[in-house]
Protein backbone atom coordinates (compact mmCIF):
# COMPACT_ATOMS: atom_id res chain seq x y z
CA UNK A 1 0.00 0.00 0.00
CA UNK A 2 1.65 3.28 -0.62
CA UNK A 3 0.20 6.97 -0.06
CA UNK A 4 0.00 9.95 -2.33
CA UNK A 5 -0.21 12.85 -0.35
CA UNK A 6 -1.37 16.11 -2.18
CA UNK A 7 1.93 19.38 -2.14
CA UNK A 8 1.13 20.69 0.91
CA UNK A 9 0.69 17.75 3.34
CA UNK A 10 4.50 16.78 1.42
CA UNK A 11 6.13 19.64 3.01
CA UNK A 12 4.22 19.16 6.50
CA UNK A 13 5.52 15.10 6.82
CA UNK A 14 9.16 15.58 5.48
CA UNK A 15 9.62 18.82 7.87
CA UNK A 16 8.04 16.85 11.03
CA UNK A 17 9.91 13.90 10.31
CA UNK A 18 13.32 15.91 9.69
CA UNK A 19 12.91 17.36 12.54
CA UNK A 20 10.17 15.58 14.84
CA UNK A 21 8.53 16.75 17.52
CA UNK A 22 8.82 15.57 21.55
CA UNK A 23 6.14 14.07 22.96
CA UNK A 24 3.38 16.40 24.04
CA UNK A 25 2.15 16.19 27.85
CA UNK A 26 -0.82 13.78 27.14
CA UNK A 27 1.09 11.47 24.97
CA UNK A 28 3.82 11.39 27.95
CA UNK A 29 0.98 10.55 30.77
CA UNK A 30 -1.12 8.01 28.49
CA UNK A 31 2.75 6.21 28.38
CA UNK A 32 2.78 6.67 32.09
CA UNK A 33 -0.27 5.15 32.56
CA UNK A 34 0.15 2.10 30.43
CA UNK A 35 3.40 1.46 32.05
CA UNK A 36 1.57 1.38 35.21
CA UNK A 37 -1.31 -0.96 34.28
CA UNK A 38 0.97 -3.03 32.46
CA UNK A 39 3.15 -3.35 35.93
CA UNK A 40 -0.16 -4.13 37.35
CA UNK A 41 -1.19 -6.51 35.04
CA UNK A 42 1.81 -8.44 35.59
CA UNK A 43 1.79 -8.83 39.02
CA UNK A 44 -1.60 -10.14 38.80
CA UNK A 45 -0.58 -12.65 36.51
CA UNK A 46 2.36 -13.76 38.66
CA UNK A 47 0.50 -13.62 41.59
CA UNK A 48 -2.45 -16.25 39.97
CA UNK A 49 0.22 -18.44 37.89
CA UNK A 50 1.77 -19.40 41.96
CA UNK B 1 8.45 -6.96 25.00
CA UNK B 2 4.84 -6.99 26.61
CA UNK B 3 1.99 -5.52 26.13
CA UNK B 4 -1.27 -4.97 27.22
CA UNK B 5 -3.10 -6.44 23.86
CA UNK B 6 -2.72 -10.06 21.88
CA UNK B 7 -3.44 -10.96 18.67
CA UNK B 8 -6.82 -11.53 17.47
CA UNK B 9 -7.74 -15.44 17.91
CA UNK B 10 -10.86 -17.31 16.60
CA UNK B 11 -11.60 -17.58 20.11
CA UNK B 12 -12.62 -13.82 20.52
CA UNK B 13 -15.78 -13.22 20.58
CA UNK B 14 -16.29 -10.54 17.94
CA UNK B 15 -19.74 -10.27 16.68
CA UNK B 16 -20.78 -8.90 20.21
CA UNK B 17 -17.63 -6.12 20.11
CA UNK B 18 -20.00 -2.49 19.16
CA UNK B 19 -18.34 0.64 19.43
CA UNK B 20 -21.03 2.00 18.05
CA UNK B 21 -19.19 2.64 14.88
CA UNK B 22 -21.12 0.87 12.10
CA UNK B 23 -17.35 0.33 9.69
CA UNK B 24 -15.43 -0.24 12.70
CA UNK B 25 -18.01 -3.15 14.27
CA UNK B 26 -18.26 -4.45 10.64
CA UNK B 27 -14.47 -4.40 10.15
CA UNK B 28 -13.85 -6.81 13.34
CA UNK B 29 -16.97 -8.57 13.34
CA UNK B 30 -16.22 -9.57 9.22
CA UNK B 31 -13.12 -8.63 7.73
CA UNK B 32 -10.61 -8.87 10.46
CA UNK B 33 -9.64 -12.53 10.17
CA UNK B 34 -9.68 -12.91 6.66
CA UNK B 35 -7.37 -9.69 6.79
CA UNK B 36 -4.99 -11.54 9.27
CA UNK B 37 -5.38 -15.20 6.87
CA UNK B 38 -4.13 -12.74 3.94
CA UNK B 39 -1.45 -11.09 5.89
CA UNK B 40 -2.50 -7.96 4.72
CA UNK B 41 -2.88 -6.78 8.39
CA UNK B 42 -2.59 -7.91 11.75
CA UNK B 43 -4.97 -7.47 14.39
CA UNK B 44 -4.54 -6.38 18.54
CA UNK B 45 -6.96 -6.96 20.88
CA UNK B 46 -7.73 -5.85 25.05
CA UNK B 47 -9.47 -9.17 25.63
CA UNK B 48 -11.75 -9.18 28.77
CA UNK B 49 -13.47 -11.74 30.85
CA UNK B 50 -14.97 -14.77 28.83
CA UNK B 51 -13.17 -13.80 25.85
CA UNK B 52 -14.94 -10.57 25.04
CA UNK B 53 -13.06 -7.79 23.00
CA UNK B 54 -12.54 -4.80 24.80
CA UNK B 55 -10.70 -2.83 22.22
CA UNK B 56 -8.61 -3.51 18.85
CA UNK B 57 -6.31 -1.92 16.52
CA UNK B 58 -4.90 -2.89 13.36
CA UNK B 59 -1.29 -2.44 11.47
CA UNK B 60 0.23 -2.97 8.68
CA UNK B 61 3.02 -1.80 6.30
CA UNK B 62 2.70 1.14 4.03
CA UNK B 63 5.26 3.61 1.94
CA UNK B 64 5.19 7.77 0.80
CA UNK B 65 6.58 7.67 -2.52
CA UNK B 66 9.96 9.03 -2.65
CA UNK B 67 8.79 11.71 -5.82
CA UNK B 68 6.47 12.86 -3.09
CA UNK B 69 9.56 14.08 -0.88
CA UNK B 70 10.13 17.75 -1.24
CA UNK B 71 13.65 18.30 -2.82
CA UNK B 72 15.87 19.94 -0.36
CA UNK B 73 14.68 17.22 2.24
CA UNK B 74 15.52 14.15 -0.79
CA UNK B 75 18.80 15.93 -0.93
CA UNK B 76 19.38 14.41 2.76
CA UNK B 77 17.66 10.82 2.22
CA UNK B 78 19.96 8.33 0.70
CA UNK B 79 19.08 7.51 -2.97
CA UNK B 80 18.24 3.81 -2.27
CA UNK B 81 15.26 4.31 -0.65
CA UNK B 82 12.86 4.76 -3.56
CA UNK B 83 9.75 4.62 -1.15
CA UNK B 84 9.94 5.63 2.87
CA UNK B 85 8.50 2.87 4.91
CA UNK B 86 5.63 3.97 7.29
CA UNK B 87 3.19 2.01 9.84
CA UNK B 88 -0.56 2.49 8.91
CA UNK B 89 -2.60 2.44 12.03
CA UNK B 90 -5.36 1.23 9.91
CA UNK B 91 -8.26 0.94 13.01
CA UNK B 92 -8.48 1.72 16.57
CA UNK B 93 -12.06 1.41 18.40
CA UNK B 94 -13.30 0.72 22.56
CA UNK B 95 -16.28 -1.44 22.83
CA UNK B 96 -19.04 0.91 24.45
CA UNK B 97 -18.99 -0.97 27.49
CA UNK B 98 -15.89 0.23 28.43
CA UNK B 99 -15.87 3.90 27.20
CA UNK B 100 -14.83 6.43 29.93
CA UNK B 101 -12.00 4.14 31.69
CA UNK B 102 -9.23 5.57 29.34
CA UNK B 103 -8.88 2.44 27.32
CA UNK B 104 -8.34 4.45 24.33
CA UNK B 105 -5.23 6.10 25.45
CA UNK B 106 -3.75 2.79 26.46
CA UNK B 107 -4.28 0.93 23.34
CA UNK B 108 -2.88 3.87 21.85
CA UNK B 109 0.26 3.46 23.37
CA UNK B 110 0.21 0.05 22.94
CA UNK B 111 -0.31 0.16 19.38
CA UNK B 112 2.95 3.16 19.34
CA UNK B 113 4.64 0.50 21.37
CA UNK B 114 4.53 -2.21 18.98
CA UNK B 115 5.08 0.15 16.04
CA UNK B 116 8.03 1.29 17.67
CA UNK B 117 9.45 -2.26 18.28
CA UNK B 118 8.68 -3.72 14.73
CA UNK B 119 10.58 -0.55 13.30
CA UNK B 120 13.43 -1.85 14.96
CA UNK B 121 13.25 -5.07 13.03
CA UNK B 122 11.97 -3.33 9.41
CA UNK B 123 12.50 0.36 9.02
CA UNK B 124 9.49 2.51 9.71
CA UNK B 125 9.76 6.85 9.77
CA UNK B 126 6.32 7.66 11.38
CA UNK B 127 3.03 6.01 12.36
CA UNK B 128 0.12 7.58 10.20
CA UNK B 129 -3.50 7.04 11.14
CA UNK B 130 -6.42 7.91 8.50
CA UNK B 131 -9.34 9.68 11.33
CA UNK B 132 -12.98 8.46 10.44
CA UNK B 133 -14.47 11.26 11.80
CA UNK B 134 -14.05 14.76 13.68
CA UNK B 135 -14.26 12.30 17.05
CA UNK B 136 -10.95 10.40 15.93
CA UNK B 137 -9.18 13.74 14.56
CA UNK B 138 -9.51 15.23 17.96
CA UNK B 139 -8.33 12.04 19.77
CA UNK B 140 -5.44 11.81 17.78
CA UNK B 141 -4.82 15.38 17.89
CA UNK B 142 -4.77 15.45 21.76
CA UNK B 143 -1.95 13.15 21.51
CA UNK B 144 0.39 15.26 18.97
CA UNK B 145 -0.86 13.12 15.90
CA UNK B 146 0.56 16.05 12.89
CA UNK B 147 -2.52 16.62 10.58
CA UNK B 148 -2.30 16.32 7.10
CA UNK B 149 -4.96 18.59 6.08
CA UNK B 150 -5.30 18.01 1.98
CA UNK B 151 -5.30 14.12 3.00
CA UNK B 152 -7.05 13.55 6.15
CA UNK B 153 -4.38 11.77 7.29
CA UNK B 154 -2.50 12.39 10.42
CA UNK B 155 0.92 10.85 11.44
CA UNK B 156 3.07 10.84 14.47
CA UNK B 157 7.19 10.55 13.71
CA UNK B 158 8.91 7.01 15.03
CA UNK B 159 11.92 9.39 16.07
CA UNK B 160 9.17 11.46 18.42
CA UNK B 161 7.41 7.90 19.46
CA UNK B 162 11.22 6.36 20.30
CA UNK B 163 11.49 9.81 22.67
CA UNK B 164 8.24 8.89 24.51
CA UNK B 165 9.29 5.07 25.07
CA UNK B 166 12.77 5.67 26.19
CA UNK B 167 12.30 8.22 28.53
Amino acid sequence: MQFWLPKKDQEIFFKAIMNPDEPNKKLKAAAERYKKTKKGNELSNSSTKK
Amino acid sequence: MNYLTVPLKNSHRKSDFSCEKQLLDKYIREQASQDIKRKLSACFVIEGDENLIKGYYTLSGSSVKRELIPKHVRKKMPPAYQDLPVTLLGRLAIDKTCKGQGLGELILIDALSRSYDNSKVIGSIAVVVDPLDHDAVAFYKKYGFISLPDSNKMFLAMKTIESLLNN
